[in-house]
């Protein structure tokens, strides 16, 4: 139902033909050492990396590019180029117990590094590539993490505080969401649009291009390198498969600048990015331990490691959840949208005697649609979620909704909201830190394995007669 | 020689006898497959009795919600007044009274508060994972609705029994699980796989039951169900039919479908005009309202086997919707005279039954279909919690709506099943089978 809200935001970008702000606070974290990565790889070759942009905010890319990626020694000579600057960069991080960060073009280039990261990190005969994959696997396995913010995606930042007038999958166009934000004077947007997808923007580099341009000077580098041709050819050769590359990486590189400086806005980051910024220092830490002890970064987990995983996984989402509508104004009227929030006013109230305690309960009178919630369900104050409330009733009124809510606790600290106060509920604020309690209990209760989550056989156990009639000795207990 | 005719009540009998020898038999784990109100509840009460009171075990129940555990322990202290049942629960847990009062029911948060010898306790599989103790405490663990339960959480808990009881129904709602799962997609006995599945597909030896016969369903229902959520789980009902009637006569066109029932029909839809509606369709909500209120005015009575009429108050009547602001939509409307009808959502609804259900397609008033909306889960729930009668309810347009929206097949290696695949076949089968049967009913507008 969020999904309404989103709707009339790409509506109003559509009427206005460009995009629009749709959060009031920033929703990324954005690291001042971030590192901006921008590879390149070749049609057919998922793996291979056949140039590649690096570099910090507002600084110029160092690029590398090699004459043929399917050269085993030359991919990891760019590899191992790549490796020192991530083992530099990390190194940075770890003596500050800060987080590093990765920022890519779009999912297309974070899938790409994903890929990249499980080949590499299996890779048997060269240790330092071996090492540049377990080092990438940190970014790449964060990623399916709810806000998560190790890797980024340009596209997926801009979407969390801009919404374009087009469909949600072609926002992954970096270069068409720059053009959504600031299209260019003197062109309808639709052409600018059109111009805008011409650019390459992801990993892939246009088949027109492969086929016309870079295909036959990769070939006559080969050609160069195969028949011994002299150090002088050869780096001709080269340069030529440089020179059109270069322009493409540099492109995407500029593009993630732009991207950047757009996210960099003066409006407040979201409250909870400090917590966000913590769970990411925390990983990495736990990572970077888990290398010094040459711990395993395995393709399949076995039960043990799905299951801390999941419980992760769901942790990190339900916590971001329960967090995100407190402090945007947008993601606050998402909730009230979806029923998660309840805004409306006290209409009544009773408070009586029940044996040593008073029982304070209210009428809240509320005109949303939706309202997710049933009898039993407890919500806090928003404003002071030391209050709170158990849902006892829901009953249509004259005028919108009445919801019957007894205090549970923090009346005294808080005190009863008042007949004709405005209040709004929602649910508890995330407990980030049960995690770390769930990990511990998680570990001690699967110190061994039970037999089911194991290959070996069952437990064999020696079994009884079976006595007649079973039910009928049940049902003689009742 | 005269041939002794089975009947469906002996192999039902058959089934249950087969489940509780296991016990003696000292299996370690095995599978009960059971179709919708097959007495899955009654075999998780027997299993816990037996092994407490005949074979003197330690015995630990596990839910999913805390709901369900509370139906149990009432059902157990109710059944079993004689036998101690405890329950796990945390301090902050709001408690129902008529739980909480339970004379042979203690509530317990944590280990020490168990008793030494043999025990029946209580508590949600979340619960049961958090628990301050992670030895073996238990000789039996019997897992309610197990294929609801993801395989991440059967391992955080699996290690507290000796042996295992995981009993379910395969065709309702599949574990609820939010984050991306790609990782494990082609994972057979993945962190997210219904712990049955992921049992069997890591130790396929694991001895498999099934129950053959649904208590609740009536034929007519079961004929509706059993080919579109069940193909490969075949059951029969238990009673061909159960009659009912009205007192006051039906004089509205509206209440033809409200007739059906008094003709051995026990499903029926009931269409309204075709609207894109969103999530919350207020109008709908306001007809389902208005069609429990005018069943409940022309005095609707259950026929018993004995003869007896029973007339049908709130307490009989059930409203499923796929959504919770759905599900508020209409309990809202139903204050203050009905407010006993209970409403709910198809997940909180496993495990419950109520002789009159009024459900809201899932798909209905909607311009996509979606995963969620498809699952056959969420519908085959909401579908068999009747045990009389069934009325669904739903917008013009739902059959064209599964032809625009056909699965785009995303299949993962290694992996046969495709419930978004499973989801809409058994839609499309349904409803086709409803309307072969005159079955649909359109209304001309809502009613209020």
């Amino acid at each position: 139902m969020a999904d309404v809200l989103d709707l009339v935001a790409r509506l109003a970008a559509f009427d206005q033909q460009r995009a629009i702000r749709h959060a009031s606070h920033r929703q990324v974290a954005i690291q001042p050492h971030t590192l901006i990565m921008c590879p390149l790889a070749m049609a057919g070759e998922d793996t291979a990396v056949h140039a590649i942009a690096i570099g910090g905010i507002n600084q110029p890319p160092e690029i590398c590019v090699i004459g043929d990626p399917r050269q085993r020694d030359e991919q990891y000579a760019l590899i191992a180029w790549l490796g020192e600057r991530i083992e530099r960069y990390f190194g940075a991080c770890r003596a500050r117990g800060d987080f590093p960060q990765f920022w890519v073009s779009s999912s297309a280039a974070a899938g790409h590094l994903d890929i990249l990261a499980d080949r590499l990190r299996f890779t048997r005969d060269n240790p330092p590539i071996k090492r540049v994959g377990e080092l990438l696997t940190y970014a790449t396995e964060r990623m399916p993490y709810a806000g998560q913010q190790a890797l980024m995606t340009a596209t997926g930042a801009l979407s969390t505080l801009f919404a374009t007038g087009q469909h949600q999958g072609d926002d992954e166009h970096l270069g068409v969401f720059l053009t959504w934000l600031a299209p260019p004077p003197g062109l309808s947007l639709q052409n600018a649009i059109v111009q805008a997808e011409r650019e390459v923007m992801g990993v892939k580099t246009d088949p027109e291009f492969d086929r016309l341009t870079l295909q036959p000077l990769v070939s006559a580098y080969d050609a160069a390198k195969k028949s011994g041709a002299s150090p002088q050819e050869l780096q001709f050769r080269y340069q030529q498969v440089a020179s059109v590359l270069t322009p493409i990486v540099t492109r995407i590189y500029d593009a993630v600048q732009q991207a950047l400086r757009w996210l960099d806005q003066p409006i407040p980051e979201a409250p909870v990015l400090g917590e966000l910024r913590r769970q990411e220092a925390s990983a990495f830490a736990s990572f970077m331990l888990g290398r010094d002890a040459g711990a395993a970064l395995p393709y399949r987990d076995g039960p043990k490691a799905a299951a801390f995983k999941m419980v992760e996984r769901e942790h990190a989402l339900q916590s971001l959840a329960a967090d995100q509508s407190y402090g945007d104004r947008m993601a606050a009227a998402r909730s009230r949208w979806t029923g998660h929030l309840i805004s409306g006013s006290v209409v009544g109230g009773t408070s009586v005697r029940e044996g040593k305690k008073t029982v304070h309960r209210l009428v809240i009178a509320s005109e949303q649609v939706n309202l997710h919630l049933r009898p039993r369900d407890q919500l806090v104050l928003t404003r002071d979620p030391r209050l709170q409330v158990v849902v006892e009733d829901v009953r249509i009124a004259s005028e919108g909704t009445h919801l019957h809510v007894r205090i549970k606790k923090g009346h005294q600290a808080v005190g009863v909201p008042l007949t004709g106060a405005q209040v709004e509920l929602g649910a508890d604020r995330a407990n980030w830190d049960m995690l770390i309690r769930k990990r511990g209990r998680m570990a001690a209760r699967l110190t061994t394995l039970p037999w089911t989550h194991t290959d070996g056989p069952a437990p064999a156990m020696q079994p009884l007669a079976v006595p007649t009639d079973l039910q009928a000795a049940i049902e003689a207990l009742r | 020689m005269t041939a002794l005719a089975i009947t469906a009540e002996d192999r039902a009998s058959a089934a249950i006898e087969a489940v509780l020898a296991t016990q003696w038999r000292r299996v370690p784990a095995f599978v009960l497959d059971s179709p919708p109100g097959a007495g899955k509840t009654g075999i998780v009460e027997r299993l816990a009795v037996q092994s407490f009171a005949r074979l003197n075990e330690r015995v630990m129940i596990v839910t999913l919600t805390n709901e369900q555990a509370f139906d149990i322990a009432k059902r157990l202290a109710r059944g079993f007044p004689r036998i101690p049942i405890h329950m796990v629960v945390s301090k902050q847990l709001e408690i129902p009274d008529e739980v909480a009062d339970l004379p042979s029911l203690t509530l317990a948060d944590s280990a020490s508060a168990l008793p030494a010898g043999p025990m029946i306790s209580i508590a949600n599989a979340a619960k049961w994972s958090w628990f301050d103790h992670h030895e073996v405490m238990a000789d039996l663990q019997i897992i309610d609705e197990a294929y609801q339960l993801p395989d991440y959480q059967f391992v955080q808990i699996a290690g507290l029994a000796h042996r295992h009881a995981l009993i379910g129904d395969p065709g309702q709602i599949a574990p609820v699980i939010q984050t991306e799962l790609e990782r494990w997609r082609c994972d057979p006995a993945g962190p997210h796989v219904p712990a049955p599945d992921a049992l069997i597909a890591r130790h396929p030896a694991t001895l498999r039951l099934a129950l053959p016969v649904s208590r609740r369903l009536v034929q007519d229902t079961v004929s509706f169900i059993q080919p579109a959520f069940y193909p490969e789980l075949a059951f029969e009902a238990l009673t061909p039919v159960r009659p009912m009637g009205y007192a006051v006569p039906g004089i509205m066109p509206t209440d033809i479908p409200l007739d059906a029932p008094t003709h051995g029909q026990s499903m029926t839809m009931i269409e309204l005009p075709a609207m894109m509606a969103g999530d919350v369709d207020r109008a709908m909500a306001g007809t389902m309202v208005a069609t429990v209120r005018r069943v409940l005015q022309r005095q609707a009575f259950l026929i018993e086997e004995d003869g007896r009429r029973t007339t049908v108050t709130p307490q009989m009547i059930g409203v499923a919707c796929a959504q919770v602001a759905q599900v508020a939509a209409v309990r809202e409307r139903l204050w203050p005279d009905l407010s006993d009808v209970l409403v709910e959502t198809a997940n909180r609804f496993q495990g419950l039954e109520r002789p009159l259900m009024f459900v809201q397609h899932p798909l209905s008033g909607r311009a996509d279909a979606t995963a969620f909306h498809l699952d056959t889960g969420r519908l085959c729930v909401m579908l068999s919690r009747h045990s009389v009668a069934c009325w669904i309810f739903g917008r013009e347009g739902i059959a064209s709506q599964l032809r625009r929206y056909a699965p785009v097949g995303d299949r993962a290696l290694g992996i046969d099943a495709d419930p978004e695949f499973i989801g809409w076949r058994a839609n499309e089968k349904l409803l086709d089978q409803l309307a072969r049967h005159n079955r649909i009913h359109a209304v001309p507008a809502e009613l209020r």
